[in-house]
């Protein structure tokens, strides 16, 4: 009986552990605007949570236009109260396409990069 | 430039496990089995492994700056030039937590040398030693800090990893370490006694480190490998498999000399050689090891990349039966299971798939041939992986009717078909969900963006937090709308309430009610969700989605008392499981 209670128990850690399994890589888990979205009122900013910790010297953001034109005001950062989370604030947008673009290292110094795009629909 | 991290890691690794392995040697079986033998021998086992350590830690030297270099360059993006020049290198000891790991790592190598010549200059008294085992331990062990691990999320995860990382280091460092000065003793014992009693001490310090080792080893591929499956099937995990095999055949050298060749030692025989010969091919694996582990640092995790399967067969733990398998058989999908992929998938499906499969992905279209009968896709979808879904649209299934639809179909548009037959039969599936919480349920809501009035832009699945989709078309549920936008119990039970206009509904209501505003395509894959009735589509749905997007709720039709349908909401909101901490849009409901 009690055997049978330790071995569940022992089961039950590592169906625990398994499910909390570490990044150790920083990949976008989501992002807003979101991939592929499209919004209706140009956003303040732009926020992309990660699968990890960020290094905050090391990981930045950017957006531009069609045209290739920076539209973040240039202050990507890591936000101070998550670790994982990248912001940048943003110009006023005109309706059109728009990418950002991310380059991050994670707090296990690796680094990964991505990009896509998000629309401004009037 | 990775060939070079790999090797600065390694070097690194084992001059630090040797110096640890070393004074633990030093300290824990020699200083025990022979100390009172003869003080010709016992003076050189000292200068020994002076020497050895002195060389271990100015090779732990150039390897860490070597090592802390490439970090520096791969982190900054900058070439070496700049990382020396514009002072990158100190950035990084400044700011990150690899330099902060780095800069104390520094100063416990500071302290490990002098507190080494202080024991070769002054009497090794054992205040001494246990100082320089803790220093070397501390040393060792905050490697740890260094890797994967100490990007793990969350407090008691974070430090369970870590943990258990640096006990697998202490462990392997014990083991390993021990290997070389166990060579010098078997070469230089004074008498047959002697080697005896060390091969007996060593093989208790041995059997430790095995056990701590296999424990912590466990721990560390959970978290790393994730999966069975992945230890096969990602380069990471492949590697991981050489060093267990490393491993093994190093215990079962361990186990002939244990059982063996010491009992034969006793005996008078002549096997003093055997096991030197022994200990070196142990010292041989343990390099082999070591060179992985500097490589494996530097990878994918098997739990974060791709998996492709070896085998033609797997093991399918729900049916506890072998089955057969592809390469693609656990593989995830690359494309996300959003409206977006969903509707491209839809539109393709209609396109190449309803002669066969039917409309509706029931199994009846028109150019179904009686004899093979094609499957039944809103039932099958959620009962296969996704990769083999993928892989059976890709690759045809030989001997049916089934064709190859790789290459016309590329890789991403394969991806959107099967994401669109898992939506299709998760609508299929949350159709015999109720208004009480279904736990087993398999039914995935597809992740949309919505905007609500005054805030930035969310998603359904990025949120974490469980939400009420509404989906309707009736004029009447406007009244409904308002009723559930106001009422507070909701906005308590921290529960989103996101209005989804089904196409061809009349008025925008829910718009001005719930303040909420969603994209063109969730209204076509959402209408799938739409309950029917006698076989058209009901004008009202309420789906109540728990954190990781799954359905577990469901009331069809307009209620006939709002507060009692909220009553029932609101209860079945508790009972919801909490989020997975898999990435948003990985979410299975198995
Ligand atoms: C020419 C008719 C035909 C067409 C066109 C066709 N299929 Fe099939 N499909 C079949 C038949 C027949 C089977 C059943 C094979 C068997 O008996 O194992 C099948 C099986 C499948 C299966 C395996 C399901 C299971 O549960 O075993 C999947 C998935 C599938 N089809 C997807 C698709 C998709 C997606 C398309 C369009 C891109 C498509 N099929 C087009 C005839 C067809
Ligand atoms: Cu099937």
């Amino acid at each position: 009986m009690s055997i049978r209670r330790i071995a569940f128990a022992c089961i039950a850690a590592v169906a625990w552990l398994a499910s909390a399994t570490a990044a150790a890589h920083a990949f976008l888990d989501h992002a807003v605007p979101a991939v592929g979205s499209s919004v209706h009122r140009s956003p303040q900013d732009v926020r992309l949570w990660f699968t990890e910790k960020l290094e905050p010297t090391f990981s930045r953001v950017r957006v531009v236009d069609a045209q290739g034109k920076r539209v973040d005001r240039d202050d990507s950062h890591v936000d101070a109260t998550d670790a994982s989370v990248l912001t940048a604030s943003l110009q006023r947008l005109a309706p059109g396409t728009y990418r950002v673009q991310w380059r991050v290292v994670s707090v296990d110094t690796h680094v990964t990069e991505g990009d896509y795009t998000f629309e401004i629909k009037d | 430039m990775n060939a070079l991290l790999v090797a600065a890691r390694a070097i690194h690794f084992g001059a630090t496990m040797l110096v640890f392995g070393e004074i633990v040697f030093v300290a824990s079986v020699a200083g025990v089995a022979w100390r009172r033998t003869a003080a010709a021998s016992n003076a050189g086992l000292d200068r020994h492994s002076f020497v050895v350590c002195a060389a271990a830690l100015a090779a732990g030297a150039l390897s860490g700056v070597a090592w802390l270099l490439v970090e520096a360059m791969q982190m900054a993006g900058a070439t070496i030039g700049d990382v020396i020049g514009n002072a990158t290198v100190v950035v990084v000891l400044r700011e990150t937590e690899f330099g902060h790991v780095f800069l104390l790592r520094a100063l416990l190598w500071l302290a490990l040398g002098v507190s080494l010549v202080a024991m070769r200059t002054r009497a090794p008294s054992r205040m001494r030693v246990c100082i320089a085992v803790a220093v070397a331990a501390a040393y060792l062990a905050t490697l740890a800090g260094a890797g994967h691990a100490a990007a793990a999320n969350g407090g008691t995860v974070r430090i369970v990893h870590i943990g258990a990382d640096a006990l697998h280091l202490l462990a392997a460092g014990a083991w390993l370490g021990a290997l070389p000065p166990l060579v010098w003793c078997l070469m230089h014992a004074p008498s047959r006694s002697a080697v005896l009693r060390l091969a007996q001490r060593f093989s208790v310090l041995g059997i430790a480190c095995v056990l701590v080792l296999i424990a912590s080893g466990i721990v560390n591929s959970l978290f790393l490998v994730g999966s069975f499956a992945a230890l096969f099937g990602t380069a990471y995990g492949q590697l991981l498999d050489v060093k267990l095999a490393l491993f093994a055949a190093m215990l079962a050298i361990a186990a002939t000399n244990r059982f063996r060749l010491t009992p034969r030692l006793a005996s008078g025989d002549t096997s003093r050689r055997s096991l030197r010969r022994n200990a070196m091919l142990e010292i041989a694996g343990g390099v082999g090891i070591v060179g992985i582990v500097g490589a494996l640092g530097t990878m994918v995790p098997g739990a974060h990349s791709t998996i492709r399967w070896p085998f033609a067969l797997t093991f399918d733990v729900e049916q506890r039966e072998i089955v057969a398998a592809f390469p693609t058989t656990y593989a995830t999908s690359p494309v996300p299971y959003d409206v977006k992929a969903v509707a491209r998938g839809a539109a393709r499906y209609a396109s190449e798939c309803s002669r066969c499969h039917g409309v509706d992905a029931r199994g009846n279209g028109r150019a179904a041939e009686p004899a093979t009968k094609p499957a039944d896709l809103a039932l099958h979808g959620l009962h296969h992986p996704e990769g083999n879904l993928y892989w059976w649209i890709a690759h045809g299934i030989a001997g049916t009717a089934m064709p190859a639809f790789s290459p016309q179909i590329g890789d991403t548009g394969i991806w959107e078909t099967v994401q669109y037959i898992v939506a299709r039969a998760s609508a299929e599936a949350a159709r015999s969900i109720g208004p009480r919480v279904d736990d087993t349920s398999m039914a995935r809501a597809p992740d949309f963006s919505y905007e609500t009035q005054g805030q930035r832009q969310r998603t359904l699945a990025g949120e974490r937090k469980p939400a009420l989709i509404v989906l309707y078309a009736s004029p009447r549920s406007g009244a409904r709308l308002s009723q559930l936008a106001s009422d507070h119990r909701l906005m308590h039970a921290d529960l989103r309430v996101i209005a989804i206009p089904l196409p061809g509904s009349p008025s925008d209501d829910g718009d001005r009610a719930t303040q909420t505003r969603v994209g063109a395509d969730v209204a076509s894959v959402y209408a799938m969700f739409a309950g029917t009735s006698g076989g058209a589509a009901l004008a009202h749905t309420e789906l109540l989605v728990d954190a990781n997007g799954i359905v577990r709720a469901r009331w069809i039709g307009l209620p006939a008392s709002g507060a009692d349908r909220d009553n029932e909401i609101v209860a079945a909101s508790q009972h919801m499981p909490p989020p997975s901490r898999m990435p948003a849009g990985m979410h299975h409901g198995h």
